[in-house]
């Protein structure tokens, strides 16, 4: 118990250590050249798009249905929130998301919207039946 | 480090008087602008104050201040949808600073024990985020949030010390 400070120091450093190794690796991660993007409010799926066929930008608003208002802009290869009524705006500052792992989220409005590789969504409908 | 001395009524008062410090911290919180583009980065000050409470009084009267805290703070700004991540965080944080100053004070310093508050914070409030949203690469933000977590939960331990300081000179002078 003495060695306390010293073992918890240690756990802290390792966190750290992990951490950086993991920020590496997610900001290096390479997008796969086939992805669709999904976009969730509440927890469900309330649409997808393909992001290897847009040929030109899109532009839709989601109405969270609580006054909640986020305008998404999807474009070749990427996705974004643009604009949101929310009182953070953290979801637009996030700005345009490549890849499947990190997702752009609009905690306030209940939003989601992520990346998934063809194939291995594919394979996660087959397990969810 | 012993608990302070004072009668009901003026332990009332003192509580209050912290409860309120804690809600003003929250508030102005809220007002400085996210320091970088992930959900979820913040101070959180507020937490100087729980710590201080549980150092000045208790674990019972930590958790009635951090309740009152986060119930008021959310009604008084009108952010009633962050109220499930400020609870989730705010107990699950509170509950680990409380066991590690209960069973380990001798052993620990202050500032390791408002870092781990800090790491449980986020993890409460990123479970919570991934249940509400179904999305678990909501996870994938962990390592930028466990190492701002890190920095920001040394200083609020080292500005919890300092209430705690200057608070028993408060009460003492009265």
């Amino acid at each position: 118990m003495k060695h306390l400070n010293k073992i918890i120091i240690g756990i802290l450093g390792l966190i750290i250590l992990l951490s950086l190794v993991a920020i590496l690796f997610i900001t290096n991660y390479k997008p796969s050249p086939t992805q669709k993007a999904i976009i969730k409010l509440g927890g469900e799926v309330i649409d997808t798009i393909d992001l290897t066929t847009i040929t030109t930008p899109i532009t839709f608003t989601v109405d969270n249905g609580h006054g909640g208002f986020n305008t998404i802009q999807a474009e070749k290869g990427k996705i974004a929130i643009i604009e949101a009524n929310c009182p953070d705006q953290l979801c637009v500052d996030l700005g345009y998301i490549t890849n499947s792992l990190l997702p752009t989220v609009c905690l306030p409005n209940g939003l989601v919207i992520e990346i998934q590789d063809h194939t291995s969504s594919e394979n996660l409908d087959i397990i969810a039946e | 480090m012993s608990n302070l001395q004072m009668s009901k009524v003026q332990k009332l008062v003192y509580l209050s008087l912290l409860c309120a410090l804690a809600l003003v911290i929250y508030i102005i919180e809220l007002q400085i602008p996210p320091l970088a583009p992930i959900p979820g980065l913040k101070l959180g000050l507020a937490n100087m104050v729980s710590l201080a409470v549980l150092i000045l009084y208790g674990p019972k009267e930590a958790l009635t201040v951090l309740i009152l805290r986060i119930f008021l703070g959310s009604f008084i700004t009108g952010k009633v949808s962050s109220l499930l991540f400020s609870l989730a965080g705010g107990l699950l944080s509170n509950i680990g600073m409380i066991i590690l100053y209960q069973y380990a004070r001798k052993y620990i310093n202050i500032w390791l024990i408002s870092i781990i508050g800090s790491i449980l914070h986020i993890i409460g409030q990123l479970t919570i985020a991934v249940l509400i949203t179904n999305t678990p690469g909501i996870f994938f933000y962990a390592p930028f949030l466990l190492i701002s977590s890190i920095i920001t939960g040394y200083f609020i331990g080292l500005g919890a010390t300092f209430i705690c300081k200057h608070f028993r000179k408060l009460s003492t002078r009265l």
